[in-house]
């Protein structure tokens, strides 16, 4: 009888072949495949802190990165309170996020990023002794040339170290009916006193999108409540109409090295008009009354307010580390017009800070007197300011009305930028709305004179075209908002700079900017934006304008991505 | 359940068994609320702030305690009246209960308002679908019973907000009142009735022109389940014993449709009512988005948004404790409709 191998010789070795075929094709394939990409994650907000637009930015970020060919980006979002809940605490590897400054000044865009302190807040843990004396050094300087060299020093570090990649600086936009005048995109106080209506001259209706938290000065840190603030109070120095120059406001002049402040800028005198200005409610505003509204809010230091500005940034202290002498308020009140300020370390930019909302003095006598054990209730008539309007009426969240202050001390005080008097038009109503949608449905329906803050890009670019037909104007101005990505430097794989610059070839901004925003922001190369002083392209110099995806190909070669490797980062939690 | 059919014991059985699913509900949100990563304090400052400036205060509104510490500090104050203090950025410092007092009017005018449209449309739709069953306007009322509750109420809106407010400009775009015009004085919070009461024609003619539009959208939605609840009920009792032995006596249709059919068609109606307010609080979360309507729902989003801990329970609980207390109310009207339900 013949064996099986006799019987079945053919299916043998065929079925042999077939074997060897397979495990040679499989083995092949394993051999020749392109190295595995190595994947990282981008987070980004999920619900609309920063718009609608979010996800479809890191989308486009996340593509630009992936031409490189080598990496892999994995998307990742969560909601705002678990977003910087997680970056505060360093979980977050690579992340968007943006800025809107408290303080004119190119330092609120370097001390809170670069500075070790600032960056730990910020959660990129960028820590870096030599950046941080440059940044004391830039604080605590009133030299224009001086500044700039540190500056310079500071932008090119930055883009060196790459802790973080600006992306776009926004800008500010407006829509508003034919026969309006006076709108100035300020890039720090939108107000609404220089603005005149032909169409109804007392009257102006105002749409937005964003709602007041207070109008408590001690307490309003977000850009509406600061806005309308900035309507019924006065600080001690105000913005020009037009650009960021200071004007003396409550005070009598801007101070200035050897006209109030001092050589070593921890010593700045302010002295108030004469006569002295007063309260919507006719009480005076005397030195004590800034000095004891300046210590209100610092000590009250309410909840998600600016006080630390103050306290912390302003270099004045606070009373509640009494333990450390360090850190008591000293401010001098020698007579009922001067106001003296003892900081305890110089700070160069205080008159910005004199000029913002939380400085603005509060009643602190008589029957409208604020309270001094927590904030002001925002209500109708607990609102009393020294600024060109008074609040007449106020439903939260839905709408407040803004009227002439009859007891206005300074309506000429803008008369050297061309406003004989302010406020021009009486009444302004300004209504909240729950989308921007909405908020163009009102602007189209006629049922608004402007719609300020804030329009989805579409309908901006659908406005424009129908501006004419709907006898409307759309406007845009330079804005101090910025985005950036972050890295956390501390947080493997971003802990190596060739990484973090391989992105920064990679990132397309002209893709975000004409894809996302239809062409309605500016590219952004440095973390100060074009807006500000001692601003330097810094990344379009060292990186280039456009993507540079064979640089960025070496320096992930450099890395070690040229072999195989997977690895995939999500949330640090270290 | 009482052996007797007492409508006291009844409601007071109803009422007392309401406390313990409170609890649980309360029990539920405060867990829930710390198991989902996120700090409100953190999301004040957004990064703003230094570390040790969201620490301190973290400290001080207890944050940083153990979580049955929190609990129990918690519960102590609920039952005590006090639902704590906003920490959010819309409202933080605010009482959470003077912040709800503020917003629940809103939110109940919009409902009655709802309620109303729901009820005209989809109980008419139910009737007139029931009485000519597999005509031509039954099958319409059956296609428009389906069709209008699955359309997302927010679309819905939209496109009536488009059409009647941006295009044919007959209704206001959103929002409770005019922005040049103020609104009566608060005396209940609803503005219809306020705006009555202060004897202003010319204000509850604005108001209630702001509220056709949210009106019409939540009550179209809600108006498919009347519709097809009333039919079903109608076409059940047309052909119950009883109607066939009042036509077996003579009566004329008519008579039998409105003493004998409809009106037991409605008992079971009633009791649906209470489920229809748990949808409608569901449905007003968009609709006053939509339509910039300041009311309980865009509390509850931004709330949400900031995860303002007080704020977010003390809406929840609001929100629970109506609904709860609907359902007592239904379904002690339904034992004095019903008897047999008491048993």
């Amino acid at each position: 009888m013949p064996s099986l191998w006799q019987r079945q010789k053919k299916v043998i070795i065929a079925i042999v072949v077939i074997a060897i075929l397979a495990v040679g094709s499989v083995s092949a394939a394993l051999l020749l495949r392109p190295p595995s990409q190595f994947t990282i994650p981008l987070w980004y907000n999920s619900d609309g802190h920063y718009g609608d637009t979010e996800p479809t930015v890191a989308q486009v970020i996340a593509s630009a990165i992936e031409r490189t060919g080598k990496i892999n980006v994995q998307l990742k979002s969560e909601p705002w309170a678990q977003y910087t809940t997680d970056f505060g605490n360093g979980n977050l590897p690579f992340f968007l996020l943006g800025w809107y400054p408290d303080y004119f000044d190119a330092d609120d865009y370097a001390s809170p990023f670069l500075g070790t302190a600032g960056a730990a807040s910020l959660g990129s843990q960028y820590s870096n002794s030599t950046m941080d004396n440059w940044l004391a050094w830039e604080a605590g300087n009133s030299s224009s040339t001086v500044r700039s060299q540190l500056f310079t020093q500071i932008q090119t570090q930055l883009a060196n170290d790459v802790p973080y990649i600006p992306l776009w600086e926004g800008k500010a936009n407006i829509v508003y009916k034919n026969g309006i005048n006076g709108v100035f995109l300020h890039p720090v106080a939108f107000r609404y006193f220089f603005m005149s209506n032909t169409n109804n001259p007392n009257t102006l209706n105002v749409g937005t999108t964003d709602r007041i938290k207070s109008l408590d000065p001690a307490y309003a840190y977000d850009y509406f409540s600061i806005e309308i603030i900035n309507q019924i109070f006065d600080t001690l120095l105000v913005y020009s109409p037009t650009n960021t120059t200071l004007l003396p406001g409550l005070a009598a002049t801007v101070p200035s090295i050897g006209n109030g402040v001092s050589s070593d800028l921890k010593t700045w005198t302010y002295t108030l008009r004469t006569p002295l200005p007063t309260f919507s409610d006719g009480n005076v505003i005397n030195s004590t009354v800034v000095k004891k509204s300046i210590i209100r809010a610092i000590t009250l230091n309410l909840p998600g307010s600016a006080a630390f500005l103050l306290s912390q940034v302003g270099e004045l202290g606070n009373t509640t580390s009494t333990a450390n002498p360090n850190f008591t308020i000293n401010i001098d009140t020698p007579d009922p017009n001067t106001i003296v300020f003892h900081l305890h370390q110089p700070v160069g930019f205080f008159n910005q800070l004199m000029a913002f909302s939380v400085s603005a003095p509060v009643p602190i006598y008589g029957a409208n007197a604020y309270n001094m054990t927590g904030a002001q209730p925002t209500q109708l008539n607990k609102v009393v300011g020294s600024g060109p309007y008074k609040l007449t009426a106020y439903t939260q969240d839905q709408s407040l009305t803004l009227a002439k202050n009859p007891s206005y001390y300074g309506p000429t005080i803008y008369s050297t930028s061309g406003f004989a008097s302010v406020p021009i038009i009486g009444t302004v109503n300004i209504k909240s709305e729950s989308t921007a949608t909405q908020l163009k449905n009102d602007i189209v329906a006629g049922a608004i004179d402007m719609a300020y803050r804030t329009l989805n890009p579409q309908d901006i670019t659908s406005l424009q075209i129908q501006a004419s037909s709907l006898g409307l104007k759309v406007d845009f101005g330079a804005s101090p908002q910025i985005r950036y990505l972050v890295f956390n430097v501390k947080t493997a794989p971003f802990n190596n700079v060739l990484l973090r610059r391989a992105i920064a070839y990679a990132v397309d901004r002209s893709l975000i900017i004409n894809n996302v925003f239809n062409s309605q922001v500016d590219p952004l190369w440095t973390m100060i934006p074009t807006v500000m002083n001692y601003s330097i392209p810094v990344f379009q110099l060292i990186y280039g304008s456009v993507p540079n995806l064979t640089q960025a190909g070496n320096l992930l070669s450099q890395y070690g991505l040229s072999i195989f490797q997977t690895l995939d980062i999500s949330k640090n939690h270290l | 359940m009482p052996r007797r059919g007492s409508l006291l014991a009844y409601g007071l059985t109803r009422l007392i068994l309401a406390f313990p699913m409170l609890l649980i509900l309360l029990t539920v949100v405060f867990t829930v609320l710390r198991i989902i990563p996120g700090d409100p304090i953190y999301a004040l400052y957004g990064g703003r702030a230094p570390l040790s400036v969201i620490m301190a205060l973290r400290h001080q509104l207890g944050l940083d305690k153990p979580y049955w510490q929190q609990y129990v500090t918690y519960i102590v104050q609920i039952f005590t009246g006090n639902f704590g203090v906003s920490l959010g950025a819309h409202y933080g410092g605010q009482s959470v209960i003077a912040v709800i007092d503020q917003k629940l009017p809103a939110t109940i005018e919009l409902s009655i308002g709802s309620m109303i449209v729901a009820s005209t449309i989809g109980i008419s739709v139910g009737l007139i679908s029931g009485i000519n069953r597999d005509k031509v306007v039954d099958v319409v009322g059956r296609l428009y019973g389906t069709t209008i509750f699955v359309i997302p109420v927010f679309w819905l809106g939209l496109m009536l907000q488009l059409l009647f407010a941006v295009d044919l400009r007959w209704l206001p775009v959103n929002s409770r009142f005019d922005i040049s015009s103020s609104p009566p004085a608060t005396i209940t919070g609803l503005y219809t009735i306020d705006s009555l009461l202060a004897g202003r024609l010319d204000l509850f003619i604005i108001a209630i022109r702001h509220l056709a539009l949210p009106c019409l959208t939540l009550g179209l939605v809600l108006s498919g389940f009347f519709a097809k609840t009333v039919r079903a009920n109608l076409l059940r009792t047309i052909n119950a014993d009883y109607v066939e032995a009042a036509r077996a006596r003579g009566i004329k249709e008519r008579t039998i449709m409105s003493r004998y059919a409809f009106k037991n068609a409605l008992i079971p109606v009633i009791t649906v009512l209470g489920l229809e307010f748990a949808i409608l609080f569901a449905g007003a979360v968009l609709t006053e988005t939509t339509f910039n309507w300041d009311g309980m729902g865009r509390l509850l989003i931004d709330s949400i948004e900031v995860q303002d801990y007080p704020l977010i329970q003390g809406t929840i609980i609001v929100f629970s404790f109506i609904i709860v207390l609907i359902s007592i109310l239904v379904d002690i009207l339904s034992g004095v409709i019903d008897p047999r339900v008491r048993y």
